[in-house]
């Protein structure tokens, strides 16, 4: 490539406007050739710093080691399902679509939960939270579990009772 | 010439999520390059690049089944590599040096070979100190020729905010490399 071809390509590579195979042609002549690259530095000066720079190349074998990997992903069974992948990964409607089931699955567990609590027997009593948990939660068939027991024990703790009545 | 290289990369993506491994393996053989690029420059560190750049082949691999074609695969490709580095380094620290770095220790080696190995490691040191998100926008741009839509598509941002990016990483890199200008 002439100087003079390259120079008048310089504004679009400085934006990033051009093929890939010529702009290996650009960065090659730029590479060598100091008069071109002080007019590009005078568009764009990071770019005439960084065109002198090229990176190593690619480790040999990585297509065959990526391709093992492949391989190896492909013949394990099932992978487990990893939901961070999967929202990374999905489409923005099928995004929207999750979050919108995971509001209303929210909302219907709290609308669900407040109707539990609201017994008929709290309703009428005009009561919406049960004070004494041995009423609200029908907690009487365990009255009978021996002392020491995990019941006993459960009993003491959501009654603040000792266990034994008291 | 072989059948497969005539088709297109979304072509190739769509066989891929078939399960036609040996598509796979095409769209492999010819994104490579880029993709071990773009995390080599973004990391510094050969090893971190090549795990890097395998996770984002095995990504592409777990996302075929569910690819659409309605975007070209060149701009998913580095959405993927791209989402991959940002969230590494969000997790981990750079590193110092790579040994790709070190001078030749071969005393003979030309004098032109070891003034490109200082050049490039003084350009990955003035790379590797800037934020990540400046540092990938730059290697997008510079490096991978990637256009300012392009870049905004691989990090998920608007036009004008990676203007502003890459507008504030030029300000920011450009002292740095002044003694290479």
């Amino acid at each position: 490539m002439r100087c003079e071809d390259l120079r008048q390509a310089l504004a679009n590579y400085a934006q990033g406007r051009v093929p890939v195979h010529e702009r290996q042609v650009i960065e090659a002549h730029l590479r060598d050739c100091p008069a071109c690259r002080a007019v590009l530095a005078e568009m764009d000066p990071v770019a005439a710093a960084l065109v002198q720079s090229q990176a190593p190349p690619i480790p040999a074998g990585f297509a065959e080691r990526a391709m093992a990997a492949a391989r190896s992903r492909i013949a394990k069974p099932a992978a487990t399902w990893n939901p961070l992948l999967w929202w990374r990964t999905a489409s923005a409607p099928m995004r929207g679509a999750a979050a919108a089931v995971l509001v209303v699955g929210f909302l219907g567990g709290v609308m669900v939960g407040r109707d539990a609590v609201r017994t008929p027997a709290n309703q009428a009593a005009g009561v919406t939270s049960p004070s004494d948990p041995w009423e609200g939660y029908n907690l009487d068939y365990l009255g009978d579990a021996p002392e020491g027991s995990l019941a006993n024990s459960y009993l003491a703790l959501v009654s603040g009772h000792d266990g034994e009545g008291h | 010439m072989n059948r497969v290289n005539l088709r297109t990369d979304e072509d190739l993506m769509l066989a891929t999520g078939e399960g036609d491994l040996a598509a796979f393996e095409q769209l492999v053989l010819r994104h490579q390059n880029e993709v071990w690029r773009v995390a080599y420059r973004f990391t510094g560190d050969a090893t971190e690049a090549e795990d890097l750049a395998q996770e984002a082949c095995l990504r592409i691999l777990d996302a075929a089944p569910r690819y659409k074609p309605t975007a070209a695969f060149r701009t998913y490709f580095y959405r993927v590599v791209t989402r991959l580095c940002l969230d590494h380094r969000r997790k981990k620290r750079p590193v110092l040096f790579d040994l790709s770095f070190r001078r030749s220790a071969d005393e003979s080696a030309p004098a032109q070979l070891v003034e490109r190995q200082d050049r490039d490691r003084f350009i990955q040191i003035a790379l590797r100190d800037l934020p990540a998100d400046y540092r990938m926008a730059l290697v997008l741009r510079y490096f991978e020729g990637l256009s300012t839509p392009e870049i905004a598509a691989a990090m998920g941002r608007t036009v004008k905010a990676v203007e502003r990016l890459l507008a504030r990483a030029r300000e920011t890199l450009e002292p740095r490399l002044r003694p290479l200008l």
